[in-house]
């Protein structure tokens, strides 16, 4: 048994330097976009007659080729990238958490071993590869299983939920199996409290902040896949304006000059991506001592 | 009378790859009745850390029984056994989850045998628990993190003292903490024995520490016990080569020995005992026979010692205590 | 049936760099005498077979490779071409013999004789073949055979003056090659060289052609997604015609010398339609209000940048039986109209199933837009070719919207976008008229030109009224030329041809 020196408890704020500080605020607009903008901006959906116009003071970001607002459109677009992202990140954790905690619980051991096994096969998988194999065999109407309607929006959930599973579990086992190896796991043992009750109320506050770290990072990858799918014209359909929708389709109005319909769009995810990468760096820097993992290699 | 906990041949092995077994315990047999205090001494890698843990369920036997208050206990105990021998180990720090509080810690034996009929009872009995070993009622709200060494450990024995056990198995529970603390908790424990007539089982390398608490004494070498008996007995005669080597290593303060007997040779490893007597390679009195059997326990009153040349080898040979 | 250019942007990402290579290739002309013509198309299609897929970049390459029985002349009347003379009909009008020109060889070598026609035939008029021709064959088509090596004879089911327009539109290929997707076999001008999935076709000349010789030694159809790109490179020079280009590629060519911009009223419709025999389309105030709900001059402007014409009915300017004075449905949305229609309707809504491509989205938004003014509300379903046809064909929509290239299967008219309106038709939209299944039996039947389109306008006036079929607008082909190129044939442009047997390289050596 080592004896681990738990890291000074202090150091839990975000260090203060200039790109924490930047990533922060990108998210924070990223956020604020998301939540306020569609009830500011107006509607998105309403064609003008100014069609393809460039950013002025009445269409900040100018318009689109129906005439419709690029700002309304992509407030619109940030809410669902938003929206689609947390619920693919929230989805994850609820699955991965439990299998990855019971994984590194039993750690060495069959159980074990069978959940690593199925998630390996998971995440062999390439993303983008998996989404367009499942939205390519399923067509990007609203599926249905049995009376439940399965919308694109669901769908790219589950996909991505799905892709973060195998690495949020991952880090959830190691996590678990450092937290095991301590001897207040074993001492929980001894004094009799049940293992569910040892998993779930005793180790999970141990193991969260390697999650936050994760689901941080998470959020930034599933805003960029989101992204990805709906440039691909894989992600939540028509009329609904997505930043990926927006960034791809304005791509063909490009070599005639019209580039705020392709990068102002772009540019909001851009901030996004980076704003909840750069918080999940500074976390993971600070939460260091008992936050990352002396993973035994098995 | 039935014994607190009793060990009856129990042997652990592991499995360490390519079909080779760690001999961790081999053939450990006592019993600890109420009041009594048994220390397990000996080096590192005796294997008496495992016998802590087959002690106390967090392992199962390969081979015998463990049997706590005449009840066969292995990893899957009901409750009600399971609470009567509560652990205190090494590592303060590591012992205690560094997110809950105090007070949760040591609470928690109490909610889990529903041994409080409200929270608010808990409080209390937390409260007093933590009078009991010495520390002021308000560290229930402290987390571990502020807390110094000496304290934390006074903490777990708070914890393992909320599920009125009838038995602790203590492993090495001073082993890391400075020498002014040592002093505390030993005091402590004599304390709560005296007043609860608790049963420890008290693992250990620190001899000293052994002598001030124990009733009976243990020594293992590589997995086995090699000397077993009352404590004053063992501790100023001893009998195994081994335990005598043991005992004139320690440094006293006696300006008559100037020298220490550094002991010879090293632990040699589990995976490979030595044939017959393990300790043959590092004994003075080794013979031939010594290599092929392996000695059996000998008893000589309410003393045991495993050596084959037990009544010959003279009592006071290679310094005595 | 054409199915627009799918996933367009999807391969845009992978074929930039293969379209650089590409373009830096072509640029060079070739070595050994002769040039190339080099023809930039949206996409490439799955199926190579003219005789199963109408789709446009199918038609425009087959159209140097295979030829008809009969063609259209510069004033789209009907002349020989494989044929030898006009057809031979017999009294009762159910056999019909055809003589076939001599001397004809395919591209491998084989003699074209009788049993090559047989064999089209009877691949189009096959139900397990998926050729759109079978609406056209069903119910009329009892076979073929070959009387002699150069006479085919037909034998029908019911007179059927339209077989005329068909022949005259159906490529003859080997009969060996009527089931392949993979390449083409005729006897045109140009014979198939080599098919590079995903990146073009290339075509050689036909020595042995019996017709004039081709002017080209080569033909290359390059396949670039992107509109916008396929202005770019018509106008760097890479290549000499650019087809289906975007509104907001125009610009990109504005000015440019060496460029000209075509703009030709051809048959190629926004096929609209509803499923009439369910509700709601069932009441026809309800559709009513959905027609003239409708922002045709928004689609016009905005998608179409004003070049195409206000829709009406569905017969459209470039095809028989137009009729400019037709006006049922206001340039803007009518919504007081359309609320008066809709009175005593609760939460009126539906679902438009169009396909997938960005000229029927920004369509389709718009409309989604202008009946959600007048309280309709419209969820838009967008699908990809296959499952759009799969729906199409078992009738599982409200509302339907496609592009549809009626040119190559009935040059200068629209018969089969007519169909769904006929009860009796496999593609029936549950429609029950009478007075419209007699006229367009009758125009089926016939073969007097000047009575089918005096039907043809009967039955486009009582569609429209009715507001069964009621597309935007009726887009323009637009195709764009360099100088270095014969100017293109308005005539072939107003059957939806590109004319590619006849151009010749003009001016200067390269671009």
């Amino acid at each position: 048994m080592s004896a681990v020196v738990s890291a000074p408890r202090g150091a839990r704020l975000l260090p203060r330097d200039g790109l924490t500080w930047f990533g922060a605020v990108c998210a924070a607009l990223f956020c604020l976009l998301a939540v306020l903008g569609p009830s500011l901006a107006g509607d998105p959906n309403a064609t003008g007659s100014d069609v393809l116009a460039a950013p002025s003071l009445t269409h900040p970001f100018g318009t689109d080729q129906l005439g419709r607002d690029l700002l309304a459109r992509t407030a619109a677009g940030t809410r669902v990238s938003l929206t689609v992202s947390l619920a693919a990140v929230a989805l994850g954790l609820l699955v991965a958490l439990p299998l990855g905690i019971f994984a590194g619980y039993h750690g060495g051991r069959l159980f074990d071993d069978l959940i690593m096994r199925v998630l390996e096969i998971v995440q062999a998988l390439p993303m983008f590869v998996l989404a367009m194999f499942v939205i390519g065999l399923s067509g990007t109407a609203t599926a249905h299983l049995g009376p439940i309607p399965i919308t694109m929006t669901t769908k790219v959930v589950l996909l991505l939920g799905v892709a973060f599973v195998p690495y949020f579990a991952r880090v959830a086992r190691a996590a678990t199996m450092a937290e095991t190896g301590q001897e207040y796991v074993a001492a929980l043992r001894v004094v009799g409290v049940p293992r569910l009750r040892i998993l779930f109320g005793e180790l999970l506050p141990n193991v969260a902040p390697a999650m936050v770290v994760q689901a941080f990072l998470a959020m930034a990858l599933a805003v960029f896949a989101e992204g990805g799918l709906g440039f691909l014209g894989l992600g939540v359909q028509l009329p609904q304006a997505t930043l990926g929708n927006l960034t791809g389709g304005g791509t063909g109005y490009l070599p005639a000059g019209v580039w705020w319909y392709s990068v102002l769009p772009g540019a909001v995810m851009l901030a996004g991506i980076l704003g909840f990468n750069l918080i999940g760096d500074a976390l993971s820097d600070s939460l260091g001592g008992r936050g990352t993992t002396h993973v035994e290699t098995r | 009378m039935t014994p607190v906990l009793e060990l009856d041949h129990v042997t652990r092995r592991f499995p360490a790859g390519r079909r080779q077994t760690v001999h961790a315990v081999e053939d450990v047999s006592f019993r600890i009745d109420p009041g009594e205090t048994l220390a397990i001494v000996g080096e590192s890698g005796c294997g008496k850390s495992t016998v802590a843990r087959l002690a106390v369920g967090l392992l199962p036997p390969t081979r015998g029984a463990v049997r706590i208050g005449g009840v066969p206990a292995g990893t899957r105990m009901d409750r009600e056994t399971r609470r009567q021998v509560q652990f205190v180990s090494q590592n303060p720090w590591s012992a205690l989850n560094p997110r809950k509080t105090i007070g949760h810690s040591v609470g928690q034996p109490l909610a889990v045998h529903g041994l409080c009929r409200s929270a608010a009872e808990r409080a209390e009995r937390v409260a007093e628990l933590l009078e009991q070993v010495g520390l002021p009622a308000h560290y229930a709200a402290r987390r571990p993190g502020g807390v110094s060494g000496g304290e934390l450990q006074r903490v777990t024995v708070a914890r393992a003292l909320a599920a009125r056990p009838r038995a602790i198995v203590l492993d090495e529970p001073t082993a890391s903490l400075d020498v002014g603390v040592k002093a505390t908790v030993v005091n402590l424990l004599l304390d709560l024995r005296s007043a609860l007539g608790l049963a420890y089982v008290l693992i250990t390398h620190e001899l000293d520490i052994a002598r001030h608490l124990a009733t009976r004494v243990a020594v293992m070498y590589l997995g086995r016990i090699v000397e077993q008996g009352p404590a004053d007995e063992v501790f100023s005669a001893p009998r195994h080569p081994y335990t005598r080597m043991l005992l004139a290593a320690v440094p006293v303060p006696d300006p008559a020995r100037r020298n220490l007997v550094a002991l010879s040779g090293e632990v040699p490893s589990a995976v490979h005992p030595p044939p017959g007597c393990a300790f043959h390679p590092r004994c003075p009195y080794v013979e031939d026979a010594c290599r092929e059997a392996v000695p059996r326990l000998i008893a000589v009153g309410d003393r045991h010692s495993a050596c084959l040349r037990d009544g010959e080898i003279p009592a006071d040979a290679a310094g005595g205590a | 049936m054409t199915i627009p250019p799918s996933w367009s942007r999807r391969r845009f990402l992978g074929l930039v760099p293969a379209v650089s290579l590409l373009a830096a290739c072509s640029t060079a002309a070739p070595t050994g005498g002769g040039r190339t013509l080099r023809i930039g198309v949206a996409a490439g299609p799955s199926n190579l077979n003219p005789l199963d897929s109408g789709s446009e970049v199918t038609r425009w390459i087959a159209e140097p490779v295979m030829e008809t029985l009969y063609d259209y002349d510069e004033r789209v009347r009907s002349v020989p071409l494989l044929a030898a003379a006009e057809p031979a009909v017999s009294a009762d009008g159910l056999t019909w013999t055809i003589p076939l020109k001599r001397g004809v060889t395919f591209h491998n070598g084989d003699a074209f004789t009788a049993e090559h026609v047989v064999a089209s035939l009877d691949h189009v008029a096959a139900f397990a073949s998926g050729s759109e021709w079978v609406v056209y064959f069903l119910g009329y088509y009892s076979g073929a055979r070959a009387v002699d090596p150069n006479t085919v004879e037909i034998r029908l089911k019911r007179p059927y003056g339209l077989l005329r327009s068909h022949l005259t539109n159906l490529p003859i290929t080997h009969r060996a090659f009527v089931d392949r997707k993979d390449t083409m076999m005729g006897t045109g001008p140009y014979r198939l060289a080599r098919v590079s999935a995903g990146l073009g076709y290339s075509m050689t000349a036909h020595r042995g052609y019996h017709g004039p010789s081709p002017a080209y030694a080569r033909l290359e159809f390059q396949i670039i997604p992107d509109g916008s790109t396929r202005a770019v490179n018509l106008r760097a020079g890479s290549v000499d015609i650019a087809t289906e280009l975007p509104v907001a590629a125009l610009p990109l060519l504005a000015g440019q010398q060496a460029v000209t911009v075509h703009r030709v009223d051809a048959p190629i419709d926004i096929l609209t339609y509803v499923k009439a025999g369910d509700p709601p389309f069932d009441d026809p105030n309800f559709r009513r209000a959905v027609a003239y709900a409708v922002d045709r001059q928004g689609v016009n402007d905005k998608v179409f940048g004003g070049a195409a014409v206000l829709g009406q009915g569905p017969i459209g300017p470039a095809e028989r039986g137009y009729d400019p004075d037709l006006r049922v449905f206001p340039a803007r949305p009518d919504t007081a109209r359309a609320r008066e229609l809709l009175h005593g309707v609760t939460a009126p809504s539906f679902t438009l199933t169009i396909s997938a491509g960005q000229v029927m989205e920004d369509i389709a938004q718009i409309l989604v837009q202008s009946w959600a003014h007048a309280g309709i509300t419209v969820k838009l379903e967008v699908l990809q070719g296959g499952p759009w046809a799969q729906r199409w064909i078992s009738g599982a929509y409200q509302m339907i919207m496609n592009r549809f290239s009626s040119g190559f299967t009935s040059g200068d008219a629209n018969y089969l976008t007519l169909s769904p309106a006929q009860s009796t038709s496999v593609l029936a939209c549950g429609y029950e008229n009478p007075s419209v299944d007699t006229a367009l039996e009758r125009v089926w039947a016939i073969d007097d030109q000047g009575e089918r389109d005096r039907l043809l306008r009967e039955v486009n006036a009582t569609l429209t009224e009715d507001a069964v079929m009621f597309p935007p607008v009726y887009p323009k082909m637009i195709v764009a030329q360099r100088a270095s190129v014969s100017p293109m044939d308005p005539a072939r442009m107003k059957i939806s041809r590109l004319g590619t047997p006849r151009l010749r390289p003009e001016g200067n050596a390269g671009e």
